[in-house]
């Protein structure tokens, strides 16, 4: 989500890959950048945070997400 | 199977379940052939785990395809928490599995040792602790330490995990007489052998001590041919499920005919 004001702009690593948002931009507008695939789940700055939460949570500059989503396991 | 043994159900957290075999959807050769071995194996647990999505790498699907197929089979679902080193990384893993998977089954795994994958037993009865206390249905992966099962079960563990030996080695039961410590000690908690089984004849020999299920992966996976192995495990502890129920007979140090000698052709007494 590019913003024409660099000082109105956050820096988000989701998944390592760093995005710049808007200033208080949401996990939910976050995800949506991020083009995830449901289902996932999701950690911000390395704690899980409820799907309920996504669209009310605020992200600052240099927040971490990380999406999470199911793989073959043992 | 008899007709005193087909009603047999393993129980996890009151649910009850014919298949004693769990399995692992990883480390197949192709998608193709993990789901034509989970469904060889009758298995009707399986295992899975998370991992960070990539919309980018995966194309238009995201990588869902992988869940689509487990989805697909129809199957209860153990989410594990594989990879964590702390208490923090399992308790966070575990909270995205039960939102992601809908379950609050949990295999909790704690890495104590990287060279052999051992659970850490302190972080894990901690973490253990947390999970419970939040409502999660925790299934540990132990090794076979007496006292650790102690704290796990006081915690209200219903099934514990214990190892036959570290994790993808293949070499069966190394310490059996730990493990029948615990199947004896905790007689009404469901004992899972978690891993390091090998060969079929290691699930029957767990099997016979009485442990009530097994968990399997590499061995499926890793097998020439893994749909036929995956059929073999199964049939294998069928057999040690039935040998235990049926009881063993008492082994002795010194030979007793099966044929009955007196009145032989060529009986005679000896002096």
């Amino acid at each position: 989500m590019q913003s024409s004001n660099p000082s109105q702009q956050i820096q988000v690593d989701v998944n390592t890959i760093p995005f710049h948002l808007a200033h208080a931009s949401t996990v939910e507008q976050a995800l949506t950048e991020f083009n995830a695939k449901p289902p996932y789940a999701v950690l911000l700055n390395g704690q899980f945070l409820p799907n309920s939460l996504y669209p009310n949570t605020h992200l600052a500059d240099g927040d971490r997400l990380e999406v999470i989503s199911a793989i073959q396991g043992g | 199977m008899s007709d005193s043994t087909r009603d047999d159900c393993v129980t996890i957290y009151g649910t009850k379940l014919q298949s004693r075999l769990l399995i692992g959807s990883a480390l197949y050769p192709s998608p193709q052939i993990m789901k034509d071995a989970i469904l060889a194996s009758g298995a009707q647990i399986v295992t899975l785990s998370l991992s960070r999505q990539n919309p980018q790498a995966n194309g238009a699907s995201g990588g869902q395809d992988f869940w689509q197929l487990i989805q697909s089979l129809g199957l209860h679902l153990l989410p594990n928490t594989a990879g964590c080193h702390t208490v923090n990384d399992a308790v966070n893993m575990a909270q995205m599995s039960r939102e992601l998977f809908q379950t609050d089954w949990i295999k909790l795994e704690l890495v104590g040792d990287d060279y052999n994958l051992q659970p850490d037993p302190i972080a894990l009865v901690k973490a253990t602790e947390i999970l419970m206390n939040d409502g999660f249905k925790v299934l540990p992966y132990c090794t076979d330490d007496l006292v650790i099962a102690r704290h796990l079960v006081d915690l209200g563990c219903e099934v514990l995990m214990p190892w036959g030996s570290p994790i993808g080695t293949g070499k069966g039961i190394l310490n059996p007489y730990a493990l029948q410590s615990i199947r004896d000690r905790f007689p009404d908690t469901t004992i899972i052998v978690d891993s390091g089984i090998g060969k079929p004849s290691h699930a029957t020999q767990a099997m016979e001590m009485g442990v009530d299920a097994i968990l399997l992966n590499t061995a499926v996976a890793h097998a020439n041919q893994p749909v036929l192995m995956a059929n073999a495990f199964a049939k294998a502890i069928e057999a040690g499920r039935d040998a235990y129920l049926a009881g063993t007979m008492t082994e002795r140090s010194t030979a007793s005919p099966s044929t009955p000698t007196i009145d032989s052709p060529f009986w005679h007494q000896n002096a």
